[in-house]
């Protein structure tokens, strides 16, 4: 099977010379509603409105900056919005393939279905999302040159910091399922993408309760963690939430995420198979 | 260079466009695909591209099978379609972008072709009408130098000078190790240009001939009354009288007129591939 | 009543070629246009001119030096004038003569025009 790098390094320049504007255009709209909403609300509110994506990049811990003149800001969404803005960047990733005139040209490019492939799912799942990092560390970076900080409470001011990690971690998860979506739905995917995600995610969880009582003899439904608490949504599924009615020790059960993993492995791999075989 | 066997194909809403398609291509020559609306050339052209997947059969173009979508095939093949898309770019970026992807294309080829058809190299595709589009995508197509030459309706949408310069170009790119095959209801654009007739009817290929055989095979005479011999294939009223079609008895023979043919072809197809 | 339509566009190309060295344009041993120039110069396939060329070549009227291109043999304007007398002969005198028979002219009406148009 024939590879060249060239041509994926061709396919990915063409599609940010297609792509950028639109892709400054969700970012800055996204930056632009975070931000007058942002300074408008109580922080109480927001702990409220971002939920981490699977609960595993948490905002605990506000990281307030305080500007000498009474300027509050919340630094920490802003990975949240990067997450989204991203997100729906993604799930237009196929845009192209769906209209007929368009797929023609473009399924007719001579490059072979992996190496077209491969061109989305590294620009969508690395390329974007890092240059959205790289936006995040320098919108940072002139917040606190522009503005002289009087506190700065939890504030993570460096992209490498350990912080992050799970973010990044949130990020690719996020990235290869809006890939799957992107190719599966042709119009509305990210709404779609977002409520089977919902749905598979409330099945998911349901399983594990099941699995959770069958391998666990003392389950404690309805004690410190409840049932359903396991059904709000930003809550990854993990096997703390529910304890051992007698001791309230742990259970024995799955990894955390491990849903996710298995959901953005099967989507990424889908978002191949149904590549390969997209008409026009 | 192309082969189908058997092909069956059909869309949710038609499902059997084609039943045991069968077609071979050879190299060197510009045929003609005709066949009225909705026949499906088209869809022909675009499952020869690996745009669209047979149901049953088989295709083979350069002995590979479309649907691979292989690298070695769309480096040799282009489809024109007949609304051609193009990105929202300069034309300048659109060669920048797309052509390092074409192992023979000839930049060179481009800009003469693009002088030919009056057009501007720096212009925006984004703000070009639709025919100079079009031209542009022509262009474009023809300094690929792809072996395979696909293309839907391709004068549809030109202007008349442009015709001309499409048909000088075209006569001037063929060899015989490239392959042309144009749909077209524009016969009268082309017919001087294509040496192979193909006609498609009820998902079948029911003519096949090169206009040298036609020309040898079929006598075509104008005449102030239908012929009343008994061998007379056609009819067709015309303004100066009737033109009649008969097997050829070896007197000379006339130009074909390839839209009569077509005519003749759908309404008596049995008689006229027994004139061959 | 017949008329007569075009002959097929590589009779036409002949006849073409056939007028151009009567007149003289082309000159008996000149090189003629590579099949692809002339297809391209007029517009239709390159195959249409090969069997033009054939043609011309089966009349003795060009020859093809291999690798350089065909030209025109010394006695290509007599065979040419004999080409085109054969065609007149063949193909538009009987057109003329059906159409003497049905407008009821005779000899004497043409001889009346020809010393005319003289």
């Amino acid at each position: 099977m024939t590879y060249s790098i060239k041509r994926v390094q061709f396919l990915m320049k063409n599609e940010i010379k297609q792509k950028w504007r639109v892709f400054s255009i969700i970012v800055a709209i996204s930056f632009a509603i975070a931000i007058f909403y942002y300074f408008n609300k109580d922080f109480s509110v927001i702990s409220l409105l971002s939920p981490s994506t699977f609960g595993s990049f948490s905002n605990n811990g506000f990281s307030i900056f305080t500007g000498s003149d009474g300027f509050k800001f919340h630094l920490n969404w802003l990975p949240q919005v990067l997450l989204y803005s991203s997100s729906i960047l993604t799930s237009l990733a196929f845009s192209e393939y769906h209209l007929k005139e368009s797929a023609t040209f473009n399924l007719a490019i001579p490059a072979t279905r992996a190496e077209k492939w491969s061109a989305k799912a590294f620009l969508f799942i690395v390329v974007f999302p890092v240059i959205l990092i790289l936006f995040y560390q320098v919108f940072i970076w002139l917040t606190t040159i522009w503005t002289t900080p009087d506190s700065i409470t939890q504030v993570k001011v460096n992209i490498f910091d350990p912080y992050f990690r799970s973010f990044y971690k949130d990020v690719i998860l996020m990235q290869c399922l809006m890939l799957g979506g992107a190719i599966l739905y042709k119009k509305y995917s990210i709404l779609k993408i977002v409520l089977l995600l919902i749905g598979l995610y409330m099945l998911y969880n349901f399983l594990t309760i099941v699995s959770l009582v069958i391998i666990n003899e003392d389950v404690d439904l309805f004690g410190q963690g409840s049932v359903l608490d396991l059904f709000s949504l930003d809550n990854t599924i993990n096997n703390s939430k529910l304890r051992r009615s007698n001791s309230g020790g742990s259970l024995m059960g799955i990894p955390d995420n491990i849903f996710m993993y298995i959901v953005a492995t099967i989507s990424i791999l889908f978002s191949y198979l149904r590549f390969k075989e997209i008409e026009a | 260079m192309i082969d189908i066997n058997g092909l069956a194909f059909g869309y949710s809403h038609r499902k059997d466009l084609f039943k045991d398609l069968n077609l071979k291509i050879t190299s060197g020559k510009i045929h003609g695909l005709l066949g009225l609306n909705g026949a499906g050339k088209s869809s022909l052209l675009h499952l020869i591209q690996g745009l669209r997947f047979a149901d049953e059969g088989s295709i083979k173009v350069f002995g590979l099978s479309p649907k691979q979508r292989d690298i070695k095939h769309l480096q040799q093949s282009f489809l024109l379609p007949e609304e051609v898309y193009t990105p929202d770019i300069s034309m300048k970026q659109y060669i920048d972008m797309y052509s390092p992807f074409y192992p023979l294309f000839s930049l060179e080829s481009f800009l003469q072709f693009l002088n030919e058809f009056e057009l501007d190299r720096s212009a925006h595709l984004g703000q070009m009408s639709m025919g100079q589009k079009k031209k542009a995508v022509i262009a474009f197509a023809l300094a690929t130098n792809t072996k395979i030459l696909l293309m839907d309706e391709p004068t549809n949408g030109l202007d008349i000078p442009s015709k001309k310069q499409f048909r000088k170009i075209l006569s001037h790119i063929i060899t015989d190790d490239r392959t042309f095959l144009i749909s077209t209801h524009q016969i009268r654009d082309l017919h001087s240009l294509i040496d192979n007739v193909i006609a498609i009817s009820n998902g079948h290929i029911i003519f096949n001939q090169s206009i040298n055989e036609i020309v040898d095979s079929l006598h075509f005479s104008l005449d102030g009354k239908p012929s009343s011999s008994d061998d007379l294939i056609y009819h067709e009223r015309v303004p100066g009288g009737y033109l009649n079609i008969s097997p050829s008895t070896g007197i000379p023979s006339f130009e074909p007129d390839l839209e009569v043919l077509f005519n003749a072809i759908m309404t008596n197809n049995s008689a006229i591939n027994q004139a061959f | 009543m017949n008329f007569r339509p075009p002959a097929p566009i590589f009779l036409q190309i002949a006849e073409h070629i056939i007028q151009l060295i009567i007149s003289g344009d082309w000159k008996e041993g000149d090189r003629i246009p590579s099949v692809r120039d002339f297809a391209t110069d007029v517009e239709v396939n390159p195959n249409t001119v090969v069997r033009t060329y054939n043609l011309l070549s089966q009349e003795g009227i060009i020859s093809n030096k291999r690798g350089v291109g065909y030209f025109l043999n010394e006695n290509a304007k007599k065979l040419s004038t004999t080409y085109l007398k054969k065609q007149f002969i063949n193909e538009e005198l009987p057109y003329f003569i059906k159409m003497m028979k049905t407008l009821e002219l005779d000899f004497e009406d043409l001889k009346k025009e020809y010393n005319e148009h003289k």
